[in-house]
């Protein structure tokens, strides 16, 4: 089972998320904008994945991608950006910035876990 | 001279249909916050019961692990597996559904800044409400940020945009990518 960092600024979406890793078993970690995760990224070992939402207050979540991808520890590390944006321009911005994938809220999560299985070695 | 017709000679008068208008706009801008701060307790409770599901879940699969080698014959096994896959379909369509709360509130704040933006232009006392520009700016920034083909197609059905910047609705279709997909790079 994977460890995650799950990113939004939405208490409820947080919960959601986070309900939805724990019942496939995965341990679950979260943090509210970028800023606090990238705090978070630099202080603990490096997690699994991390799954971001894109706008975001102090940081949003490409921004965090591109930070993250500087981190020698999370160069290899899947950033999945789960957001309502769903527009090619703001995916191909995610695609440059370093993320893996791009899910479009509301999510199924049958296939949030089939795509962490997927992406998670 | 009447105090009708001062204002009309100084111009005041012709700003107070704009000043009630921004103050109508303010005043729906504050019944949509009030509206979604109403909603936030009742949906907090309805979060907790959905961790409730998922903390009832894992106790189930902790007391019942899987059995592959259970005989399906059996049907009390039978029934405790049906229920628990049962309650984790539950969970996960009350996950999905309770997702629609935060994009709707996502959707009202979008047209709380529309609203206000439109406001703040009418009150201004330079006000360029005779200027189609500003009005297009506004629609533009509105349009970009709504999330769904269908509320894209309300906004262009209602507030038609200027000419030459009209997006038909297959390609504002095509140019956004449908809720819950997933795409890997």
């Amino acid at each position: 089972m994977a460890r995650i960092l799950a990113v939004d600024d939405s208490p409820s979406m947080r919960k959601m998320v986070g309900v939805t890793l724990a019942s496939a078993g995965h341990e679950v970690l979260s943090a509210s904008d970028g800023r606090e995760a990238l705090e978070l990224a630099k202080s603990e070992r490096a997690v699994d994945l991390v799954i971001t939402d894109v706008n975001m207050p102090n940081m949003d979540g490409i921004t965090l991608v591109r930070e993250l991808r500087l981190l020698p520890q999370y160069r290899g590390v899947p950033l999945l950006v789960l957001t309502t944006e769903a527009s090619t321009e703001k995916k191909m911005e995610g695609k440059a910035a370093g993320a893996t994938g791009w899910v479009v809220k509301p999510f199924s999560p049958e296939r949030l876990l089939a795509t962490i299985a997927k992406i998670v070695a | 001279m009447t105090p009708e017709q001062e204002g009309h000679e100084t111009g005041a008068w012709d700003l107070r249909p704009h000043v009630d208008g921004a103050q109508a706009l303010a005043a729906a801008v504050a019944q949509i916050e009030l509206a979604v701060r109403e909603a936030y307790a009742p949906v907090e409770r309805l979060g907790l019961l959905i961790d409730c599901m998922a903390e009832t879940l894992r106790d189930l699969r902790t007391t019942n692990p899987p059995k592959p080698d259970a005989d399906p014959d059996l049907a009390a096994s039978g029934e405790v597996d049906w229920s628990i896959d049962r309650l984790q379909k539950d969970l996960y369509v009350s996950v999905t559904q309770l997702q629609f709360y935060d994009r709707m509130v996502q959707h009202l704040a979008h047209v709380q800044d529309y609203l206000t933006s439109v406001a703040n232009e009418l009150a201004s006392p330079a006000a360029t409400a005779g200027e189609r520009d500003i009005w297009d700016e506004f629609r533009a920034r509105l349009r970009m940020r709504l999330i769904s083909a269908a509320q894209r197609e309300l906004l262009d059905t209602i507030l038609v945009p200027a000419a030459g910047t009209h997006i038909a609705s297959n390609t504002a279709r095509a140019e956004h990518a449908s809720q819950g997909s997933v795409e890997l790079f």
